[in-house]
């Protein structure tokens, strides 16, 4: 069949609605006397919970109802623990996981306490400064080094300590490749936390009809589905009573993925009690408390290495900060674990690590979600093993990557998924070459922003002096080339379904059970199916996010929508097709194999004159009269499910071109590449759009994003004021380029790609970075991120007064 | 959510309207131009009077003109309109340039060069919600009697942080203050107290009503520079204007330098005419500037951002200026 479609660069189905402002978010759904809660939150980071009055509140007019842990009796639960962790042998794990409101003990700043419900957001919110929390101070820990060391306050007294697990994964045997080493090279590296940032901040509705006793939530969850699963159990209701509806999202990123929420526990629970519906909109403060966060690590890396290059083997042991609470198990130290090996050969590996209870809000995956980590980490090794080793920092790369045969390659260590790392498919060198090509990368060093050599004058006056715009003062600007390597394993299971139904109107209706936050399902799914079943990609209507229309599936996470529902939306357009044809082979009486689907019709080849609509069709395919073969099904519709064996692993390689001013430490993206294997491109327009994003949420987390939090664990710069994060100022053009090796797991050949724009960025950043001021601050590490021009003015100074070269 | 308390929002027709509305509910009103940075500081509890006096569409408070040899720049002009007037361009070009790198676009559009100079004062333990304060136990500046910054401190040192008022500092500018009492002018270095709690000498019933800027004499030439993490939105972490007057031999005659967001007010930065006049504008003199700027400047931890790259940074924004006026 021919696919016109599928790969074809077409504009998406939703931005009508989206950029015209009539989409449905959370917060557009207005019903008849909806109640506004808002939340009585923890100001201290670690204490005593002795006693909550909220006689003031309950007096104040238009509060409804003031509730906390003990009003909840036996509804209130810890939360699910969502990922238990992986069998890996030797394992220590605790789980310790959110509860609705905190009893007892607060754990971090932000945790809930109490939530008042009231007419309107403004009384509730006044209500909440009315109700008097009785809080003891403990010592807080916000560190996470400090977390694990000896006579720390502990956040969960029953552990006796802060630690939350201890693993082990190993591949060969380090120590023995050690000792055969050229060179061995240990740094330290710091990987600091953030927020994701989305645009749209979370959100719930919870709608209890009394007369149907049904129960409708909305959500900005990226997990519909289990949301309505869970929500059922802890409320006593079937399934069939509970409906959540995940509208437009504006932006997920891992967060909304995180379940439950106190807030997703509580509004239903209080609109039952109430007979009303209740609302909460989250506001971009306390999102810097409520929502989960991520990505902070300290690790201990080493690398053994050859004379002329190779990897013999690496060991890194790191300690992985989780916050308060870790519904979300292992998933992010095991993530940046296994990312660490990248796309190369690596025979030995030893990797340990540690995970840690802080006194800060909840870590759970953030786009990249702990690979961003591992790459870092690996990059960074590779890089300092080429500068040492006198080699091209794209040449050390080259000689370790896995050759195309290697695949399926095994890793012989476990994944998040549980499943061995086995990478299916890939091909790294083409990567590296396109890359080299595009943005104009020479082995000997860096691309010359003028000829007249490297060494930077110190008046301003000669050598690599670009031209200030503004004026006519030069500057100095030091012009550095990155570039780096990675892969991401996505498009994990377990399954996704979906449903496809032609209608009597001849057009399509496409059912998952996905949400959606801005990935483009509505024009990618749609073009899966469109090209089954020969239909235009706008007569397709995708639903997404709604368990009414869907009973079963997981989510939208880990880079894995359009590869496991996309491929079930294929398989259930085969099914159709199927359908389509017999049923028309039927009427027309011609053989199936002489029919043609195309612009919404069945013909027949070579006969013009004979065919018929696929609306015609379908209204013949469910009559309202007359006798049906036993067995048949009615309609033009079928639903398929799809899961993979184990995830598909997607790579790519990024450089970019900054310049750096030496004397301000600022630093400027001059040019960006990023060329990408996420196997089968449905549409690159759209696969561009989430590499952009997803190197702006790099970008930003390399060189803007730091949460400001002191020991007492309190932020400092809860307000996008003083959380910076980058603009449009900030972000380059981006040029994309793809190299296509199918994924032999899944019938379409699809990796996911959702991640993948912001993965590499910081290992990029620190490379072109250091190339850049080479000669100018001699042997400055770049080993902490996020970088900012202060502490990058602070290496530069360091490294010029002769104390970068130690090294750790 | 972070809300706005109840107020009367009061828009008077002419500015004896408004003084007399800002007498009649003194202690419990201020006045509101663009509001850019008033409602996000109402939204965190700092301010929360009873009235809000209106002035951004009082004719009083508009105009960009030349009168007598001064450029007359009303408190209301909006700094877009300001960025890219002709006037301003031809004549006082820095005060464009720093007009031009306040904020964003859509803040230029509200903000006005009254409210720019009028800027309340910033401080990482100050511009926080009542929820984040409540838990640090306040501050000298509102609602405390303790300084995070300077432990032990007893004067507040909450950083100033526009960038228009040392550009009008060093091109001798005044501004025009409207009272009850009548109308006085007072020269923009006057304009400011070292008190971080209130660093203008301007009552709370008095309207700033105008800029009046002296054209520049003849071989005058000026610069702003200002350092941020991002090239836009963000508040100054240092800025630096610098106006120097030339004689046909590139001899300095004249070196008036001004700087900010160091301290809780903007200053003018002394001595460096010792080492500038009189000679002409070597890398060596200007290092000798950029030297004694050094010396003479020491930022506070009122802002997030590290004091010592802050500090580093006086010297090369100094040399900067003077580079671009030399060239």
């Amino acid at each position: 069949m021919s696919s016109r479609y599928f790969g074809a660069r077409i504009r998406r189905n939703e931005d009508e609605a989206l950029l015209t402002g009539r989409a449905t978010f959370v917060d557009d759904v207005q019903l008849p006397g909806t109640l506004h809660a808002a939340f009585v939150r923890s100001d201290l980071a670690h204490g005593l919970l002795r006693g909550v009055d909220a006689a003031a509140a309950l007096e104040r007019p238009g509060v409804m109802g003031v509730f906390t842990a003990a009003d909840l009796g036996e509804y209130w639960q810890p939360g699910p623990l969502l990922v238990p962790p992986a069998p890996i042998e030797g394992l220590t794990f605790h789980a310790r996981t959110q509860v609705p409101l905190a009893r007892e003990k607060v754990r971090h700043v932000g945790e809930p306490i109490a939530v008042v419900v009231a007419e309107s957001r403004y009384v509730a919110e006044d209500a909440v400064e009315d109700v008097i929390v009785d809080l003891e101070p403990l010592e807080a820990v916000a560190d996470v080094r400090a977390a694990l060391a000896e006579g720390a306050p502990v956040i969960h007294e029953d552990l006796g300590s802060n630690l939350a697990a201890h693993a082990v994964q190993t591949k060969g045997d380090y120590d023995a490749a050690r000792a055969t080493a050229d060179l061995v090279l240990g740094r330290d590296f710091t990987y600091d936390r953030g927020v994701s940032a989305a645009m749209e901040n979370r959100g719930v509705l919870a709608q209890w009809d009394e007369r149907s006793a049904q129960l409708t939530v909305w959500d900005t969850t990226q997990a519909p589905i289990p949301i309505r699963n869970g929500l059922a159990s802890m409320l006593g209701l079937s399934e069939s009573q509970v409906r959540v509806v995940a509208p437009f999202i504006g932006g997920g990123f891992g967060p909304k993925i995180m379940m439950f929420y106190p807030d997703e526990v509580l509004l239903p629970w209080i609109s039952m009690r109430l007979d009303r519906p209740v609302k909460w909109i989250e506001d971009r403060f306390e999102n810097f408390f409520s929502t989960t966060q991520e990505r902070g690590q300290l690790h201990e890396a080493e690398i053994a290495l050859s004379s002329d290059g190779r990897i013999l083997g690496v060991k890194d042991v790191f300690v992985h900060d989780t916050g308060a609470y870790d519904p979300y198990g292992l998933t992010l130290p095991i993530n940046t674990q296994c990312t660490l090996l990248g796309p190369y050969d690596v025979p030995n590996y030893y990797s340990e690590f540690r995970v840690a209870f802080t006194n800060r809000p909840i870590v759970t995956p953030i786009r990249g979600a702990g690979r961003q980590q591992g790459v870092f980490i690996m990059e960074r090794l590779l890089d300092l093993g080429a500068r040492e080793l006198g080699l091209d920092r794209a040449e050390i790369r080259r000689r370790n990557f896995l050759s195309p045969d290697a695949f399926p390659h095994d890793h012989e260590i476990l994944f998040q998924d549980f499943a061995p790392l086995v990478y299916d498919s890939g091909d790294y060198e083409p990567a590296l070459d396109k890359a080299i090509e595009l943005i104009g990368y020479e082995p000997e060093g860096p691309v010359q922003s003028e000829p007249g050599g490297a060494s930077p004058a110190e008046d301003g006056g000669e050598g690599t002096d670009g031209e200030d715009g503004e004026g006519s003062s030069r500057r100095k600007r030091l012009r550095g080339t990155g570039i780096v390597s990675y892969i991401e394993g996505t498009g994990i299971g377990p399954y996704e379904g979906a449903r496809v139904r032609v209608e009597a109107s001849g057009k399509v209706c496409l059912v998952t059970g996905v949400g959606t936050q801005g990935q483009g399902h509505f024009t990618s799914f749609a073009q899966i199916v469109a090209d089954q079943l020969g239909v235009g990609v706008t007569d397709v209507r995708v639903v997404t996010g709604d368990t009414r229309e869907f009973h079963w599936g997981t989510g939208t996470f880990a880079s894995r929508g359009a590869v496991v529902a996309g491929n079930a939306c294929h398989a259930a357009a085969v099914a159709v097709r199927e359908k389509i044809l017999r049923k028309a082979s039927e009427i027309l009486e011609v053989a199936e194999e002489d029919l043609m689907l195309t612009e919404g019709v069945v013909r027949v080849q070579g006969v013009p004159d004979l065919s018929i609509g696929l609306g015609e069709l379908a209204l013949r395919s469910n009559p309202l009269r007359g006798a049906v073969e036993p067995g048949t099904e009615p309609g033009l519709e079928a639903t398929s499910y799809f899961g993979p064996r184990r995830g598909a692993t997607a790579s790519g390689v990024h450089a970019m071109v900054v310049s750096v001013d030496p004397e301000t430490a600022m630093v400027e993206i001059e040019r960006y590449v990023v060329v990408h294997d996420c196997g089968t491109v449905i549409n690159p327009l759209i696969v561009e759009g989430q590499i952009h994003g997803g190197v702006a949420h790099g970008i930003g987390n390399a060189f803007y994003e730091e949460l400001d939090c002191d020991s007492e664990g309190q932020l400092h710069n809860a307000s996008f004021m003083d959380y910076l994060l980058p603009t449009a100022t900030d972000v380059p053009p981006i040029r994309t380029a793809h190299i296509e090796t199918p994924s032999p797991l899944n019938p379409l050949g699809i990796k996911g790609v959702g991640e993948a724009g912001a993965i590499p960025v910081a290992a990029l950043f620190a490379q072109a970075v250091e190339d850049a001021l080479k000669e100018w601050a001699p042997g400055l590490e770049v080993r902490d991120i996020p970088l900012s021009p202060n502490r990058l003015f602070a290496l530069i100074e360091e490294a010029r007064a002769g104390g970068g070269e130690e090294g750790a | 959510m972070l809300r706005l308390h109840p107020y009367i929002y009061h828009r008077p027709a002419d500015l004896d309207a408004a003084l007399e509305l800002l007498d009649r509910h003194a202690g419990d009103v201020l006045p509101i131009a663009g509001g850019t940075d008033l409602v996000p500081n109402m939204k965190h509890k700092l301010f929360t009077p009873g009235h809000l006096v209106a002035l951004s569409r009082l004719d009083e408070l508009k105009g960009i003109e030349v009168v007598d040899q001064r450029l007359r720049v009303g408190a209301a002009e909006s700094l877009h309109a300001i960025s890219g007037h002709p006037a301003i361009l031809e004549h006082v070009p820095a005060l464009a340039t720093a007009c031009s790198e306040v904020s964003s676009p859509q803040l230029r559009r509200m903000g006005t060069i009254g409210g720019n100079i009028c800027l309340d004062t910033r401080c990482t333990y100050y511009n926080q919600t009542l929820f984040w304060r409540k838990a640090l136990g306040y501050c000298l500046k509102k609602d405390g009697e303790i300084c995070h910054v300077v432990p032990g401190g007893t004067r507040c040192v909450a950083a100033h942080s526009a960038d228009t008022p040392p550009v009008l500092m060093s091109l001798d500018a005044s501004v025009e203050i409207a009272g009850t009492a009548g109308v006085r002018t007072l020269p923009v270095s006057n304009l400011f107290t070292s008190d971080g709690i209130w660093n203008r000498r301007m009552e709370s019933n008095e309207v700033l009503v105008a800029v009046h800027i002296p054209l520049p004499e003849p071989g005058l030439r000026m610069s702003f520079q200002k350092l941020r993490p991002r090239a836009s939105i963000d508040f100054p972490l240092l800025n630096l204007a610098v106006a120097a007057r030339m004689d046909d031999e590139g001899l300095v005659t004249e070196l008036r330098m001004a700087m900010s967001a160091l301290g809780s007010y903007p200053r003018r930065v002394g001595k460096v005419e010792e080492a500038a006049v009189g000679n002409p504008l070597t890398p060596s003199v200007i290092d000798a500037v950029a030297e004694q700027a050094f010396r003479q400047c020491h930022p506070l931890e009122n802002i997030i951002v590290d004091t010592d790259w802050r500090r580093a940074m006086v010297p090369v924004l100094v040399r900067r200026a003077l580079k671009e006026i030399a060239a």
